[in-house]
């Protein structure tokens, strides 16, 4: 391993109250959560100068505005911006903030998500069931009939378990390892063990994905302190040293010889990570990444080269991503079963082992990789990070 | 998202100059996608350019309507009242002869036979209050 400085470090976290019921708008699921961080990291309103804001694609401005920070009393701000590439910026807000930091544009930077998408009356079906231009450019959703991201990732996870001759089993071992790391998740909603038999025997959503190959949308938030490797080491909590970070985006393109399903940006944004820290996959203790959908993970697992190309599901079937396995991966339950508050979850999660807080799930966390994308699996980003301020 | 319009009862994408003359052609029996003449790429609807070669010069071509299936859905659900009666229904990636892929139903066939690799051509039904639209069908 390399013997390089650490680009930035978080040095406080907090979450809203997680629901499946209506706990208020997204703003002031935000607000609680900048302000948990905020207190999570000993330091006061004014020490914060930075903020970045991350709302979900299909919420409105009204639900988390640019103007946040009058809503959590910030003043005086040397950086503000909302970050949008969709179910990535989650990471990528903590890597802006991380440079912002490093180029001393700003001390402190607090790093918010938050969603409210389940309120009275309309079900989470709804409220993500619209056409999305996940296929490219031309539309032809709508009037196919196919609507929402299950639908949409349905499709790629048909193709890519057609090309590694995989089955629902496959699917359903991640699922369930999902749901054994939820169980030792006091935040985690699902709380009752999955059976393989249990996922088959889940309805169809969209086929070939069953209920419990879906994520379980809640309302909440995320918040993260971002400050210099030099202020995080004298917090109140164990300082987070981010060693790495990647991007990757592919775009899709729809015709012969471009397999988006299966070649996306994740292996572009590993291996700028990998560079970046010094380190190799085989240095990774274990993954915290978006798992909107089970599929994503054997996918995600080859693409940042934990496992080779088309290995995902064999590895996952085998028990060696859930508790016990030879390489942890979503260990507070994922979006599968824990919540799906979009980058916001595998970031939580990623804190919270780095920090050796993990309570009955911490793993070895020497080394953990947190990733994020958005779009159909279309834009990328991950960081490595470690309790240590040197590898 | 993308903003979405009825036509003829239909839930169909806003049309424009990038996506119209693939659904104007289809009351023709047509199956329109683009075409790079600069380097001989064909491409799906709708590019502004020339994915391959970069070139401005992408014009709209017939393609010959025979492909295969990509891969494919089974919708068990719908979120638009226009599908309901039609619950479970499919939706593929049909990869044509040409290269490009488009999104359709596939009919005349059912859904647990779907297979990717299936060969289709295309076919046109009435759907919504006679809207022409693009189908594929197997052979």
């Amino acid at each position: 391993m390399a013997s390089k400085k650490p680009l930035a470090a978080i040095r406080g976290f907090a979450m809203s109250d997680l629901s499946r019921q209506y706990i208020g708008p997204g703003w002031q699921l935000a607000v609680t959560a900048i302000h948990r961080a905020i207190a999570d990291a000993g330091l006061k309103k004014s020490d914060i100068d930075g903020l970045l804001i991350n709302k979900s694609p299909v919420a409105s401005l009204m639900d988390l505005p640019m103007d946040l920070l009058d809503y959590a009393g910030l003043k005086d701000l040397t950086l503000c911006s909302v970050v949008e590439a969709e179910g990535s910026s989650g990471v990528q807000m903590v890597q802006q903030a991380a440079l912002a930091v490093q180029a001393g544009m700003a001390k402190a930077v607090v790093c918010v998500f938050a969603d409210a998408p389940i309120v009275p009356g309309v079900s989470t079906q709804q409220a993500f069931g619209m056409p999305l231009p996940l296929m490219g450019k031309l539309g032809s959703e709508a009037p196919t009939g196919l609507f929402g991201p299950v639908a949409a990732y349905a499709l790629a996870a048909r193709r890519y378990m057609h090309k590694n001759s995989l089955t629902e089993d496959h699917l359903g071992a991640v699922a369930v390892a999902c749901r054994q790391w939820a169980l030792k998740n006091p935040l985690a909603m699902m709380k009752k063990p999955l059976s393989m038999e249990d996922h088959h025997n889940s309805p169809y959503v969209v086929e070939p994905f069953h209920l419990f190959d879906c994520s379980f949308p809640v309302n909440g938030a995320v918040a993260v302190v971002v400050t210099s490797a030099e202020r995080a080491a004298d917090g109140p909590q164990p300082a987070v040293y981010i060693h790495g970070m990647g991007q990757g985006h592919r775009g899709v393109t729809n015709r012969r010889g471009f397999e988006n399903e299966i070649e996306i940006g994740a292996k572009l944004a590993g291996q700028g990570a990998y560079a970046m820290a010094g380190v190799g996959p085989k240095d990774i203790d274990c993954a915290q990444v978006y798992d909107a959908f089970t599929y994503c993970i054997l996918l995600q697992l080859e693409q940042y080269g934990f496992v080779e190309p088309g290995g995902g599901g064999a590895f996952a079937l085998a028990g060696q991503t859930a508790p016990g396995g030879s390489f942890p991966v979503n260990t507070g339950g994922g979006q599968l079963s824990g919540y799906y508050l979009q980058g916001g979850t595998p970031l939580s999660e990623g804190v919270m082992q780095a920090r050796g807080t993990a309570g009955e799930r911490q793993v070895k966390h020497d080394l953990v990789l947190t990733a994020a994308y958005g779009g159909r699996m279309m834009y990328h980003a991950c960081m490595i990070t470690s309790p240590h301020a040197s590898l | 998202m993308y903003d979405i319009t009825r036509i003829k009862g239909w839930p169909m994408p806003v049309l424009n100059e990038l996506n119209q003359p693939h659904f104007d052609a289809m009351a023709d029996g047509k199956v329109m996608v683009q075409h790079c003449p600069d380097c001989d790429t064909w491409l799906a609807p709708g590019a502004f350019l020339c994915e391959n070669c970069g070139s401005t010069g992408v014009q709209w071509r017939e393609a010959c309507g025979r492909g295969e299936i990509y891969s494919y859905v089974v919708m068990n659900r719908t979120f638009d009242p226009a599908f309901e009666a039609m619950v479970p229904y499919n939706v593929c990636l049909i990869e044509l002869a040409e290269g490009p892929r488009l999104l359709a139903n596939v009919v005349g066939i059912a859904n647990s036979e779907l297979a990717i690799g299936c060969a289709v051509q295309a076919t046109f039904e009435k759907v919504g209050e006679g809207l022409p639209l693009l189908k594929f069908k197997p052979g």
